[in-house]
């Protein structure tokens, strides 16, 4: 395995090589202007969408819009777009600790993605200089909301095949638009929309279309189960004309803004869950503080305790996931920024690169909030069933993270399909890492790492996981990577492999990111370390549960028995006392009332 | 017309406060904000400007370096420009302290009036804005809950027993901040980046050439209120359960 941590960071290359702790972004190294810009979201959540909440789930477009545009003062919006086009132009940071305050406001931080997303970001990556010189300015004031068409009715996950059509006019002045696109997030309240047509029956493109544009109409709302805030409506185009100006990107390239635009977007989905999941445990430990059974608080039960703590590491792996892939992604961007000229192609070769590692904080991230929630309201008891109390609502709106934005399934292939791809192509080593270990005699696997410094242990286990990735992808791959058909029927290990994948950098951003703090001489220090600690206790499980069932899907008789046997050997993980971890994090928790690791106040 | 707001840091109300092993507060994780009550005063002086009637709001903060935050924040919500005068010199910052290094400061500013809320949330005391007021010998209307800026006046309402007290003093003058007056807004994202463009000057002793002055209080402990008690039921028939709570007061808790 590499240990040159020197090398420039690729996407995927976690699997393969050691990180310096150094090196990695985590949440303490927030700046205090970010933190000002946290708090800032924070206050609006608050005084704009909390003191509003039950009217804003009777979903009220009039209500939506005015919040919107409150969303719009308080500059929420700017903060991706250049300063020339009336934004902010800060980091990416930036956004995400913002977009994270937003994801505990449930449907309404629907409304907010997609203005700062999907709304903005065709624009802002594809468009021309006239595009972003008229539409950017009002998106970033929120004077005008953006939305984005893509899928429809017959087709979801499948959506580069959308019927939408677009002839061009005879004059050539107009394309002429003709479809229908469903489960639009905020369709509405926009006044804007990017919509994907077939120019000439297959070719994909992007279309910037005004709300006011004759033929075109919003259709009623979606009655959802959660983000019940949000808007949701169908959308139909009738001969909608749409000026030939208005095409976004090229024609027959609107795949790349579609495939492009999904990278950024399910990081900030992941952490808009990090802040989801967050609120979700204030709620818990703020129900279980004050209710008494047996006289004694509910907080005060260990098993209870056990669930708390479960809900503190998900959060402290999750959020470590995030901040890490926004550091390298953040690097890569201010990088590429240097040139005015390439800036924006670059920042899409940024965020192509880390686009596994984006995937990843999707799936990963929404599984972890839907645990998150589903614990928070079964601390509640009965009263975690009844409306009244807050839970309820988090617990619904936190179930469509694991659909929207790419599945999670179709996360899952695609988070294995890309790396093998790149491997494939040579863009990173990971046949000779593959290689190394089949061949390796299995007294060869120990670490060669030196088993000393903080939280050794964990980091022996990162490396033994990586070990065991790659040993179980190496023998499994070859006998389904010869030709792509067969590739594509071995969907339950691809999605194994995946599962595998994020353990290994959960795991690993929360062992770097406790070393890092205990290097620091963190307060927490020790709190850092049974935080990793329990994280061990949970990823190595599934690791190994994932490795035995890639193995025995795949291999029958001895061979079957001698990768087994690989399989418990590369297992063997250093043990971590799961109730005395988890009764301390629970108690730091309890005493904080609140996710103990909080970095802004 | 130039407004100083007084403005100082204070911990949460909802802060769990903790004792160091020196019988100190432990504050250096608790979260700090500016005292709610100034928060008023200085949206009132924001709003003042905004209306055309002030040009200029400055915001002063005795604090240590840790208090850059609260300038930050009066920056971010409209003032102009702030000060913070460093407070390691001082000895002890009690409110006479604090008044007359905050006195000697204005000595050398020019402004007509001059905001503070009316108490901050941490020592409860309401004296350091008033004495102020007294070593500048300003006029002052304390407790206030509208101000209207006129010409060489101010006039503010106070509320007092249900009723309101309407009161006009000459500028310069001194008014203090009730809650209600207004909403503070919250610092939004392009106004915090506006802030760090403004000026923000930190003050020592020296530069206000003066001493530290010898404080008038001195902090002997501080003690935690004791934890609460749960409440006491007692048994039996009405008359023996009063027969047993007279016991309980006098001879238990001491009270009759």
């Amino acid at each position: 395995m590499a240990t040159d941590t020197q090398a420039k960071v690729q996407g995927y290359s976690f699997l393969i090589s050691e990180t310096d702790p150094q090196d990695i972004f985590i949440p303490e190294d927030l700046t205090d202007e970010h933190c000002q810009f946290a708090r800032s979201a924070d206050e609006f959540v608050d005084q704009e969408i909390m003191s509003d909440i039950a009217a804003l789930e009777k979903l009220d477009r009039k209500l939506l819009t005015a919040k919107v545009k409150k969303a719009g003062e308080a500059g929420l919006f700017m903060i991706e777009i250049p300063e020339a086009y009336g934004g902010l132009g800060l980091d990416l940071i930036s956004q995400l600790v913002v977009t994270e305050r937003i994801g505990r406001s449930g449907g309404f931080s629907v409304a907010y993605g997609v203005q700062t997303g999907i709304g903005t970001e065709p624009i802002l990556f594809f468009g021309t200089d006239e595009q972003k010189e008229k539409y950017l300015p009002k998106l970033a004031t929120g004077e005008w909301i953006g939305a984005y068409g893509l899928t429809e009715p017959g087709s979801g996950s499948d959506a580069l095949t959308a019927r939408t059509t677009a002839m061009l006019s005879e004059d050539g002045k107009h394309y002429v638009l003709n479809g229908s696109k469903c489960f639009i997030s905020n369709g509405g309240i926009a006044d804007l929309f990017t919509i994907f047509a077939q120019v000439d029956g297959d070719k994909f493109t992007g279309f910037l279309v005004e709300k006011d544009m004759p033929g075109f109409s919003v259709g009623a709302e979606e009655e959802k189960m959660g983000i019940k805030t949000s808007s949701t409506t169908m959308l139909t185009m009738e001969n909608v004309k749409v000026p030939v100006e208005n095409i976004v990107g090229e024609i027959g390239k609107g795949y790349k803004i579609a495939l492009n635009i999904l990278n950024l977007g399910r990081l900030k989905l992941g952490v808009g869950a990090v802040g989801a999941m967050k609120d979700a445990l204030k709620e818990a430990l703020g129900y279980g503080a004050q209710r008494k059974q047996f006289q004694t608080r509910l907080v005060d039960f260990p098993l209870l305790q056990q669930k708390i703590a479960r809900m503190v590491c998900a959060t402290y792996a999750c959020e470590s996931m995030c901040y890490r892939t926004a550091g390298v992604i953040n690097e890569g961007i201010q990088e590429a920024s240097a040139d005015a000229a390439t800036m924006f192609d670059n920042h899409l070769a940024t965020l192509e690169e880390f686009s596994g590692e984006c995937a990843i904080n999707k799936a990963y991230d929404s599984e972890c909030l839907d645990m998150v929630v589903d614990e928070a309201l079964q601390i509640h008891g009965g009263y975690g069933f009844i409306e009244e109390y807050s839970i309820a609502r988090q617990y619904r709106d936190a179930r469509i993270a694991r659909i929207y934005e790419g599945t999670n399934e179709i996360n899952r292939l695609f988070i294995t399909g890309n790396l093998l791809k790149r491997a494939t192509a040579g863009r990173l080593p990971l046949a000779a890492e593959m290689q190394k270990i089949s061949q390796s005699a299995l007294g060869a696997l120990e670490s060669d790492q030196a088993n000393d410094g903080p939280l050794a242990d964990v980091r022996e286990a990162v490396f033994r996981a990586k070990q065991l990735f790659l040993f179980v992808s190496g023998v499994v791959t070859e006998k389904f990577m010869s030709d792509m058909k067969t590739f594509n029927s071995q969907q339950e290990s691809i999605a194994w492999l995946a599962e595998m994948i994020m353990e290994i950098y959960a795991l690993e951003s929360a062992q770097l990111r406790a070393v890092k703090r205990i290097e620091a001489d963190d307060d927490s220090a020790s709190l850092h370390e049974d935080v990793a600690r329990f994280q061990l206790a949970e990823s190595t499980a599934r690791l190994e549960q994932n490795a035995k069932d890639l193995i025995e899907g795949h291999f029958t008789g001895e061979s079957r028995d001698a990768n087994l046997d690989i399989v418990r050997q590369l297992s063997r993980w250093p043990a971590a006392n799961r109730v005395e971890l988890g009764r301390r994090l629970a108690a730091a928790a309890v005493a904080a009332e609140k996710y103990p690791f909080e970095v802004v106040g | 017309m130039r407004l100083i707001v007084l403005v100082k840091q204070t911990l949460t109300t909802e802060a769990r406060i903790a004792l160091n092993d020196s019988g100190g507060i432990e504050d250096a994780k608790i979260k700090k904000v500016v005292n709610p009550y100034d928060e008023f005063a200085v949206e009132e002086a924001v709003q003042l400007r905004e209306k055309g009637v002030a040009e200029h709001v400055t915001v002063v903060t005795v604090g240590p370096e840790s208090a850059v935050e609260a300038s930050r924040h009066c920056l971010a919500m409209g003032a102009d420009e702030a000060v913070r005068i460093d407070d390691s010199e001082i000895e002890s910052t009690d409110s006479f302290s604090v008044a007359e290094v905050l006195g000697a400061a204005l000595k050398g500013m020019e402004f007509d009036l001059l905001l503070a809320g009316q108490v901050a949330v941490d020592d409860n005391a309401s004296q350091v804005a008033v004495r102020v007021a007294e070593i500048l010998g300003l006029p002052q209307i304390n407790v206030v809950s509208k101000i209207e800026l006129g010409e060489g006046e101010v006039t503010a309402s106070r509320e007092a027993d249900g009723q309101t007290e309407v009161l006009t003093a000459k500028l310069p003058a001194l008014v203090t901040t009730d809650k209600g007056i207004n909403k503070p807004r919250y610092p939004t994202l392009p106004n915090i980046m506006k802030a760090k463009k403004k000026p923000l000057t930190i003050k020592s002793l020296s530069d206000l050439g003066i001493a530290a002055p010898t404080p008038k209080v001195k902090v002997v402990a501080h003690t935690l209120r004791p934890a609460k008690q749960g409440a006491k039921i007692f048994a039996g028939t009405p008359a023996e359960a009063a027969a047993q709570l007279a016991e309980a007061l006098r001879n238990e808790a001491k009270v009759i």
